[in-house]
């Protein structure tokens, strides 16, 4: 069974023809080769597959990829163009917020969409973006103070 | 001393951050099979009966294959227990059973549901000291006739494989000199590594017999290893690839899916077969960590001296022993903590459960024995009524003192003492913003820690010239996070005192081309790869100078290296640049003169012996590192919930090659840690099977568990001589004292002991209003 969508990924569009049980994150990396997005528990535990699904943040491994029909998607990839990522990427370099990197693209959607939500973030904001996304590696303080840089 | 050039950021973090790096699940091939497990849902069982016939007529399936398919194809690193597939038994749940190969994933997930397998469930234990009893099921029966590649000491008709004993002094003359005898039992239960990117391998067996393999290993050349080994072929017919691995912390050393990954591959030449874990398989399926009771007997003065100890350890080892075999030498070397005692008794098993495999994981045995040696000493300062830091420091191990294994603490060891004071020092000026209905508690505790390895455990470098003047090296030290690459170009670059950007470390590995390096564990990068490095530009710049002598017409001797160029030492007017000659000098002729400067060099830790069987001492230490930890907890009076305030460190590391990637491996060792100490345990319901395979029973530190939390990083710098500008490891460190340093903060601020991890809200709360210790 599948379903035909009409979706823009990354400002471009797409017709494509999903299988009903193929998730969004199946859908990106495997049908359209956009690798920038990881899977860390395929469950919505981790955030490491976070998107921007109508500029909202979504774990793209529980979003069925046909519910993206109708619908435009940002991905890590999309977001390399925009001012935004050039902020966040150099206050993510300049904290070392940054160990073995699978987290790391799902942290950055996580900020773009706090970014979208309110240019001013004050903590409550950092922690209601953030507290849903599992780092292994950073023990957090790296990440926390280049999101405070931020604000 | 050198001052090490200071990049600006981690060589990787741009690709990282955008995403660009590329992990084992972002590598596929056209053609690739995907293999997909039929895992064992019983603890202990024996396998009757598997029914492939209906799944192999299903539509797109390409190969069905189980234990019935292995000859002789075994993985015996040091004990020769393991198939890749189970044979005719299962030993944890989650086993590998059957292996499906399909190049749609989905068909083959619906095909794993149609093999029938019939089982006998067998009596199952998932904890050692059940498991060491005479009436236990015995999980390896046979283990007697097991090869071994190392002899472990193994208890016949047991389930003990691997028992390490340590003996220094008499303990029996310390019991009796004792003025008090303290005897506890600490519990550090099993973990899970969750490196937030799961193992994966993708193999391919050529027509001419030759495996390639891509793989999310620390250990590309162990994992050649292993895999020559299993199917009795050269190491050099397999190549075993590695690039960024999305953490490690010990779970992907050794081997754990590879083996699987190259058998499977086998049944279908000239494709690719990727094996990827699910997270459920990642907990449930690949190596899991820790799982210790420490049981300690300790003989003190009433003055503090500790005159002597005894350990029993026993590891839960899980159902295969090799990749746990040296956690159990390494918990007993430690046990005794960094203090000098003259009488030591020490028995370290490694027991067999029916769980899934215990390896490496970030610390590699000693967080188990500082949980129960730390949380020990305080304990005794409470009951003699004494300081706990006077205690420490009485005990402490300093210059001249022998350690448990015979060896003899030289200062260049490093300043435990300093670390501590440092320690005590912060933890004291920290006032606390007391709140209604909350209790606070600062807790301490010393540590040390020393890598266990092979003997021959070496690491290798290879260094070119380009004809530009630039460099290239490569070196082969995993990147898993801990920012191997950019230290490496750090120390390459204050060796060749050239500008960081004339310097490339090479990031992937390949067995077939890259350098040696035995695996990337133990927190040895740094120093053992590091060194290498120095060798190898040691070399070049003697190619360089022999080159410019040529050119000179001068004697080498009469030259001194600068970097860019080469000078005559008594007449700096007189050189040549290196970019120059690092290709052989061309002169306006064509001729030229000199060679292309390319070196390798080596490095293999000096003096090394196995420990003796009788005494366990011996040299099996290449260095040691010491420090101290510290945190300050607040206790909600009526819930019990503990919310971290503080946590600091203060380590030796000889020389810090970059201050920020060393503070940030040392706050993420803690944290991992702090996850052991109050929410992490694997829990396993009676039928054996795994009870919290996922992250939201498996609760692992958030975000929220840390936004308020300061941290302190102290680095003190006694040079160590083995490490390149005097460094030494650091990776593991943080974890190492961290769980006592809560158990300590907690008995401060509610004065009760509490003995098993973790140490969790609820714990808390049902010991708060008691004496401690229920047993939850």
């Amino acid at each position: 069974m599948a379903k035909t969508i009409n979706t823009i990924i990354n400002n471009e569009k797409h017709e494509i023809e999903v299988p009903y049980q193929m998730s969004l994150l199946e859908l990106l990396r495997e049908e359209l080769n956009m690798t920038g997005t990881k899977e860390g528990c395929g469950n919505g535990e981790c955030g490491a597959c976070t998107v921007l699904l109508d500029d909202l943040p979504v774990r793209s491994c529980i979003i069925l990829a046909h519910e993206i029909d109708q619908k435009e998607v940002v991905t890590i990839e999309g977001l390399k163009n925009t001012g935004d990522y050039e902020k966040i990427k150099e206050v993510f370099m300049a904290e070392d917020a940054v160990q073995c990197g699978f987290c790391t693209p799902g942290f950055v959607m996580a900020v773009k969409a706090l970014l979208n939500r309110t240019k001013y973030p004050n903590d409550q904001d950092i922690k209601e973006a953030l507290g849903g996304h599992l780092c292994r590696c950073t023990g957090y303080e790296a990440i926390h103070k280049a999101v405070k840089r931020l604000v | 001393m050198v001052d090490i050039p200071q990049v600006e950021n981690r060589i990787d973090a741009n690709k990282k951050i955008s995403g660009e790096a590329e992990f084992i699940d972002d590598i596929s091939f056209s053609n690739m099979l995907h293999a997909l497990v039929l895992r064992s849902p019983h603890a202990h069982a024996e396998i009757l009966a598997i029914d492939i016939n209906e799944v192999q007529k299903l539509e797109g399936i390409e190969k069905v294959i189980t234990g019935r398919d292995i000859k002789d194809e075994i993985i015996n690193i040091d004990i020769g227990d393991h198939y890749p597939l189970a044979v005719d038994k299962v030993r944890f749940e989650g086993e590998p059973v059957a292996v499906v190969l399909a190049q749609d994933k989905w068909q083959a997930k619906k095909a794993l549901n149609s093999i029938k397998v019939e089982y006998n469930v067998l009596p199952h234990t998932v904890k050692a000291r059940e498991a060491i009893k005479e009436d236990s099921p015995l999980i390896h029966p046979d283990q007697d006739q097991y090869n071994r590649h190392l002899d472990t000491n193994h208890h016949p008709n047991s389930n003990i494989f691997r028992h390490y004993k340590l003996r220094k002094g008499n303990i029996e003359k310390a019991f009796k000199k004792a003025d008090k005898v303290i005897e506890n039992r600490f519990d550090y239960p099993q973990r899970s590594h969750t490196q937030m990117e799961t193992h994966g391998a993708i193999a391919k067996w050529t027509s001419d017999q030759e495996m390639i393999m891509y793989a999310s290993t620390q250990s590309p050349f162990f994992v050649r290893t292993a895999i020559a080994d299993m199917f009795k072929v050269k190491a050099t017919d397999i190549i075993v690839k590695s690039g960024y691995l999305g953490g490690g912390f010990g779970g992907k050393s050794d081997v754990s899916i590879e083996p699987l990954t190259a058998f499977a591959a086998r049944f279908v030449p000239n494709k690719y077969v990727k094996l990827k874990l699910t997270r459920e398989e990642a907990f449930n399926a690949s190596l899991i960590a820790r799982g210790a009771e420490v049981e300690l007997k300790t003989a003190v003065r009433k003055d503090g001296k500790i005159l002597g100890e005894k350990a029993k350890i026993y590891f839960s080892s899980g159902a295969y022993g090799s990749t746990s075999v040296h956690i159990v030498t390494a918990a007993g070397h430690n046990c005794t903590g960094p203090y000098e005692i003259d009488n030591i008794e020490v028995d370290s098993y490694g027991v067999y459960t029916n769980t899934p495999p215990v390896g490496a994981f970030r610390g590699y045995g000693h967080p188990e024995v500082h949980w129960a040696k730390e949380r020990q000493i305080h304990i005794i300062a409470n009951e003699l009524g004494l300081d706990e830091d006077e205690i420490r420091i009485k005990n402490m191990l300093k210059p001249g003192s022998i350690n448990a294994l015979g060896q003899k603490i030289e200062k260049e060891n490093g300043d435990l003492l300093g670390c501590y004071k440092k320690i005590r020092e912060r933890l004291d000026e920290i006032e606390i913003n007391q709140k209604p209905h909350k209790v606070y508690g600062k807790g301490i505790a010393a540590i040390m820690k020393s890598p266990v390895m092979p003997t021959n455990s070496a690491a290798s470098a290879t260094l070119r010239f380009n004809e530009e003047g630039t460099v290239d090296i490569a070196c082969s030290g995993s990147e898993m996070g801990q920012g191997t690459k950019t230290a490496m170009q750090q120390i390459a670059s204050a060796a060749l005192k050239l500008p960081l950007d004339k310097v490339k470390i090479k990031e992937d590995i390949s067995t077939d081309n890259s350098p040696y390096g035995w695996q990337t564990i133990g927190s040895t990068t740094t120093w053992k790869a590091g060194r290498a490095i120095m060798d190898a530009v040691r070399k070049a710049i003697d190619k360089l100078k022999e080159n410019a002598s040529l050119v000179l017409d001068v004697n080498k001797e009469d030259l001194e290296y600068r970097g860019n160029k080469i000078v005559l030492s008594e007449n700096e007017d007189l050189f040549v640049n290196t970019d120059q000659i690092c290709f052989g000098y061309l002169h306006d002729n064509g001729l030229v003169k000199g060679e292309p400067v390319q070196t390798y060099g080596t490095y293999m830790p000096k003096g090394l012996t196995y420990t003796d069987p009788k005494t366990g001492q011996g040299n099996a230490a290449a260095e040691w590192t010491f420090g101290a930890q510290g945190v300050v907890v607040e206790i909600d009076k009526e819930t019990g919930e503990l919310k971290l305030l503080n946590m600091m460190m203060a380590i030796d590391a000889g020389k810090v090659i970059n201050p920020k990637l060393a503070r940030g491996q040392v706050i993420g060792g803690m944290v991992q840690e702090m996850g052991g100490a109050l929410t992490e345990e694997l829990r396993y319901g009676k039928d054996g099977q795994m009870r919290n395979n996922s992250f939201t029973d498996y609760k692992i530190p958030t975000p929220l568990d840390l936004y308020d939390t300061d941290f302190d990083v102290y680095f003190f710098e006694t040079p160590e001589p083995i490490g390149p500008f005097g460094a030494r490891g650091i990776a593991e460190h943080g974890t190492v004292g961290i769980a006592p340093a809560f158990g300590n903060a907690i008995s401060n601020a509610l004065g009760i002991e509490l003995f098993k991890l973790p140490l969790s809200n609820q714990k808390i709360f049902l010991n708060m209003n008691k004496e401690g210790d229920l047993y939850v």
